[in-house]
């Protein structure tokens, strides 16, 4: 028996029964103005939640969108006609509605989305139970931990947490309208509705991977992966860690019938059934990042580290080169200057390091001079080997 | 009777940038140290260089603060101490940071002022007070904000606030962009983005108003670039305390000509409490001499609509390109020329402009080229140094740029 949860979105009052054989024992309700992809009104939201209610499931209220100044003005006037009652937590992604509820509604219960945005190390996600308080039930958290990371967290952390098990990744969100303006169709119902969103998909050369799912709907425009998250044929090491909540995303078309054999996997599991349900999920899936994240690791490779300056015995970079004839270097260090007698070092862009002593030092006009200061350009006899950008340090 | 005006932030890429920009009218920059920020390819500053530029700034009454904006791993918290450490022997004037981890850090074991990065996509006035109690004394608005919702932002939330007014911009809720880390493996919010929505895209489906199928290739997810100088008049009526400048990746040409044209539209309403200046147009016009897309106030009025996207393939729309720094200025009585870095190449006989950090740029023709043995020559070479006639008023660090013929 694997102890996760599975929680699901429910959109029709009729899902319900699937929700009930499937034993799931949470739905996420959206409505069309607090929620990204949600399409009810206030009142079906309410009805659907009393019916959860009634069988036992905890409706809990979505409230993900993100909100300039203006739209939260019009946002809260649409939630305060909920009846909150009907719901025993609320979803939030926004900073400003979750300061919103932590002090018009201190009485409901937070479940913080964390997916996004700055969340990828504990202390990120501890702050917000500071903040909220016993307020907060549960942390939804990054697709982009892995499983060790999880397990961690989960060990830390005082609420519980959430991960999305199946379903769209969303990889981008922006409230501008991107797509309706090629249908010339600004002022169609999807923008005053969540009914009729428009969907399409995109592809590029640029990318070896085609056919992202676009939405656009009255809070923007979203891109998801071309491939779902799928991680239940990892199901037994997501109980294995702990983990509280697996989220099932089954909107946008999907069967929601499919809940009751993915349901079934928390009494029998085996790799062969969830590879088994895989192949009955009509898009194409992978398992993202849960064993391992090496997004960061490629960053090393972007610049050149040898022309960096690296020590207090810096002095300037060489700005000219002219074979056989003389070396131009900007003196760029304010602690050192160069005078006759000094050694230097000189460390090329390909890695190359050469040591000299300076014998002669001219200024652009040619005058010998004895020293030269921060801000100079000076020239020293031709050193084989050195090219422009190759950094000069002095040799103690 | 001088008039408030807003802070002018600009970008540095590097420490020779973080000069251009201030003597070019900056009144604060932004840089990343070798960590930590999201320009992993930019040049960055090492510690010697930060304290340089620090101590740079300080001295023209400059402001510096230093990107800690990359959404950060547990790991990563074992080596910020020291850097924090360092930032405040320095005496950097803040940092800018987008991770809630972070910030409590920070407040709890320095004294350095936090800003709230962009890429926490601050919104709201109520947003504005949560991260208030976290310790922020200023946030850098989401670009979706209109000037006017960040006047009350400012006033109600009781914080300083900062905006964009001019760059490249983000189409997605800044922080809420994860299409390099799942395509590319590369973690945009760590310094990766692979810049996927400037791609041109095939999009299909149906269309909502026929019903038939439709295809079409669009580069609709890129956005033009924000470019504010005619909504100054808002940023100042609105008390927006800062106006940032993007761009830490791009040239000494464009940290110069944004500061001078800002820092300049700023002084004059300083001066006179309006724009009503016969050099706006002027303004606008040098806006457009350095490289940039096709320009749009975004969501600076009202929300951005279908024509602030940028629906052509990247190209640099490049009227100016910059030809060299100059080095030295040497008038004695022996010597008389100017010692140029050259940037890319030029000729003799073509005309180029000196930008001077105050004031018109100075048209001249180049009538001699030297190199630095005095020998002359027809054409430069990027990489090398050369000597031109001394032209009045020229001072070192001042800009060369060129014509570039379309």
């Amino acid at each position: 028996m694997i102890n996760t949860n599975l929680i699901t979105y429910i959109e029709r009052i009729e899902d319900i029964d699937i929700l009930v054989e499937s034993g799931v024992k949470e739905a996420i309700i959206g409505t069309s103005t607090l929620s990204r992809f949600g399409n009810l009104s206030n009142s079906q939201a309410q009805d659907i939640a009393k019916a959860c209610k009634s069988v036992g499931i905890r409706p809990v209220l979505e409230w993900d969108i993100l909100m300039t100044e203006n739209v939260f003005n019009m946002t809260i006037k649409t939630f305060e006609h909920l009846d909150l009652n009907a719901f025993v937590a609320i979803r939030l992604q926004d900073p400003g509605a979750v300061n919103y509820i932590i002090e018009n509604y201190p009485e409901h219960k937070i479940q913080m989305i964390l997916e996004s945005g700055g969340h990828h190390n504990l202390e990120a996600v501890k702050i917000w139970q500071t903040l909220a308080g016993g307020n907060l039930e549960r942390a939804i958290l990054s697709l982009e931990l892995s499983k060790n990371i999880l397990e961690e967290y989960i060990r830390e952390l005082d609420v519980e947490v959430e991960l999305l098990g199946l379903g769209r990744i969303l990889l981008f969100y922006t409230p501008r309208s991107l797509v309706a303006p090629m249908f010339g169709t600004d002022d169609k119902d999807h923008k005053q509705v969540n009914k009729a969103p428009i969907e399409v998909s995109a592809s590029s050369e640029e990318s070896p991977h085609k056919g992202f799912p676009v939405i656009e709907n009255m809070h923007g425009t979203f891109m998801f992966n071309t491939k779902d998250i799928f991680l239940l044929e990892y199901l037994d090491e997501i109980g294995d860690v702990g983990l509280q909540h697996l989220r099932i995303d089954l909107r946008f078309g999907h069967d929601l019938s499919l809940l009751k054999k993915i349901a079934s996997l928390k009494t029998n599991f085996s790799k062969e059934k969830a590879t088994s349900i895989k192949d009955e999920y009509p898009v194409v899936t992978n398992r993202g990042f849960f064993h391992v994240n090496k997004s960061d690791v490629l960053f090393k490779k972007l610049k050149n580290y040898r022309i960096q300056r690296s020590d207090m015995q810096f002095i300037g970079d060489v700005v000219e080169v002219n074979k056989k004839k003389h070396i131009g270097i900007v003196l760029r260090s304010r602690q050192n200057g160069l005078k006759v007698g000094d050694s230097i070092r000189l460390h090329t862009p390909d890695g190359k390091e050469k040591t000299t002593k300076i014998n002669s030092l001219k200024t652009s006009a040619h005058e010998e001079v004895s020293h030269a200061e921060h801000g100079q350009v000076i020239f020293i006899p031709h050193i084989s080997g050195i090219s422009v950008k190759t950094s000069v340090y002095l040799d103690m | 009777m001088s008039h408030w005006v807003p802070e002018l932030l600009a970008p540095a890429g590097s420490l020779e940038k973080l000069k251009v920009a201030i003597l070019y009218g900056a009144n604060a920059v932004y840089l990343g140290g070798q960590k930590f920020g999201l320009r992993s390819a930019a040049e960055n500053f090492t510690l010697e260089e930060l304290e340089e530029g620090v101590q740079f700034a300080h001295e023209r009454n400059a402001q510096v603060y230093v990107v800690l904006n990359s959404f950060f791993h547990d790991k990563d918290f074992d080596t910020l101490g020291e850097f924090i450490a360092k930032l405040e022997e320095f005496k950097v004037d803040a940092v800018i940071v987008s991770d809630p981890g972070v910030i409590k850090y920070i407040t709890e074991n320095s004294n350095v002022e936090v800003h709230l990065s962009t890429q926490a996509s601050c919104l709201n006035v109520q947003s504005a007070k949560l991260w208030k109690k976290l310790g922020v004394t200023r946030v850098v608005l989401g670009r979706e904000v209109s000037v006017a919702e960040a006047a009350k932002i400012k006033k109600e939330a009781g914080l300083e606030v900062e905006m964009f007014i001019h760059g490249s911009m983000c189409m997605a809720y800044s922080g809420n962009c994860v299409i390099s880390n799942f395509t590319q493996g590369r973690d945009s919010n760590r310094g990766g983005c692979a810049h996927s929505c400037r791609f041109e895209y095939k999009l299909e489906g149906v269309d909502p108003n026929s019903g038939t199928e439709f295809s079409k290739n669009s580069f609709f997810m890129s956005s033009k670039d924000l470019e504010g100088i005619r909504v100054l008049p808002e940023f100042i009526n609105g008390e927006i305390d800062s106006l940032k400048v993007e761009g830490r990746m791009k040239s000494h040409l464009y940290a110069g000509t944004i500061s001078k044209v800002y820092s300049e539209a700023l002084s004059y309403y300083k001066e006179h409490g309006d724009f009503l200046s016969d050099e706006l147009k002027t303004w606008e016009n040098e806006l457009t001499k350095v490289s940039h897309r096709a320009y749009t106030n975004a969501s600076l009025v009202e929300p951005a609509k279908a024509d602030s996207i940028y629906d052509e393939r990247e190209h640099e729309e490049i009227e100016y390109a910059a030809v060299g720094a100059i080095l030295e200025v040497v008038n004695t009585d022996k010597n008389k020329y100017l010692l140029v870095e050259v940037r890319s190449a030029f000729n003799l006989q073509e005309d180029l402009e000196l930008i001077p950090f105050r004031g018109r740029a100075v048209e001249f023709k180049m009538d001699s080229i030297k190199n630095v043995m005095d020998e002359d020559i027809e054409r430069t070479r990027p990489g090398s140094l050369v000597k031109i006639p001394y032209v009045e008023g020229a001072k070192q660090w001042n800009l060369l740029r060129r014509r570039v013929e379309q």
